[in-house]
């Protein structure tokens, strides 16, 4: 699983499905959002969709 | 967003408020279990909106919503990895959690002149000064003690150890 260097989202594709950024295979930290809506992590985070993303990617 | 706001218990609707709290897993298998946690509650529309599984965080993972004791002990049995939920009355607040969803930078606290010992690799063993910092690529050139020739040598930051920082800084 490869991480995006600008959205964090985890992803198995060849390039970002959500913002098209560069990936990265070296990442840390796992955060699942189910519910990116009602999630104050997710708000935090600036996260505005569910799914798989990395807490670090370098 | 004020703390006050971010930590106060959402209105979820139910008897039960939307907190942050915690379950225990087999070490190093914690991302596994938050992926199949995150399909799980989806799949049986659980009240839950984010699993959170940090690196410096080993063994447990921790739960973004409605905390119905009943509901997640059913969601979370005979999941494999899974040795049950954290019990007690306090829950997790945001901003306990806020260091692990923005981890500190590998080379923070390296600064430039430090004497770093590099604790795997190559070099291992040896013991280096610290030249350049990269910070986005968390990389640091250091030039080896023991090197016949004074040769920069660009390694990832988090392979050494500092053992003495440089004084005149």
């Amino acid at each position: 699983m490869l991480a995006c260097k600008k959205c964090m989202f985890l992803t198995e594709q060849e390039k970002c499905p959500l913002c098209g950024g560069e990936l990265s295979k070296e990442w840390q930290g796992m955060v699942v959002i189910v519910d990116h809506e009602s999630s104050e992590v997710a708000k935090h985070m600036g996260i505005r969709a569910n799914g798989k993303f990395a807490l670090k990617v370098r | 967003m004020s703390t006050e706001e971010q930590t106060a218990p959402a209105d979820t609707g139910s008897e039960f408020p939307r907190t942050i709290f915690a379950i225990k897993t087999a070490l190093g298998h914690e991302k596994t279990v938050a992926e199949n946690l995150g399909n799980k509650a989806k799949r049986k529309g659980a009240q839950i909106t984010s699993i959170i599984a940090p690196t410096k965080l080993r063994g447990y993972v921790l739960i973004e919503g409605v905390k119905n004791e009943k509901a997640i002990e059913e969601l979370i049995k005979g999941m494999q990895y899974v040795h049950g939920m954290v019990g007690g009355e306090k829950d997790i607040s945001l901003k306990e959690i806020e260091h692990y969803l923005a981890p500190k930078p590998i080379v923070a606290d390296i600064t430039e002149g430090d004497i770093v010992e590099i604790i795997s690799g190559p070099f291992k063993g040896e013991k280096a000064r610290v030249k350049q910092i990269d910070a986005a690529k968390e990389e640091i050139t250091v030039e080896l003690f023991e090197a016949m020739v004074s040769i920069p040598v660009t390694i990832k930051g988090d392979v050494v150890r500092v053992i003495e920082r440089d004084e005149n800084r």
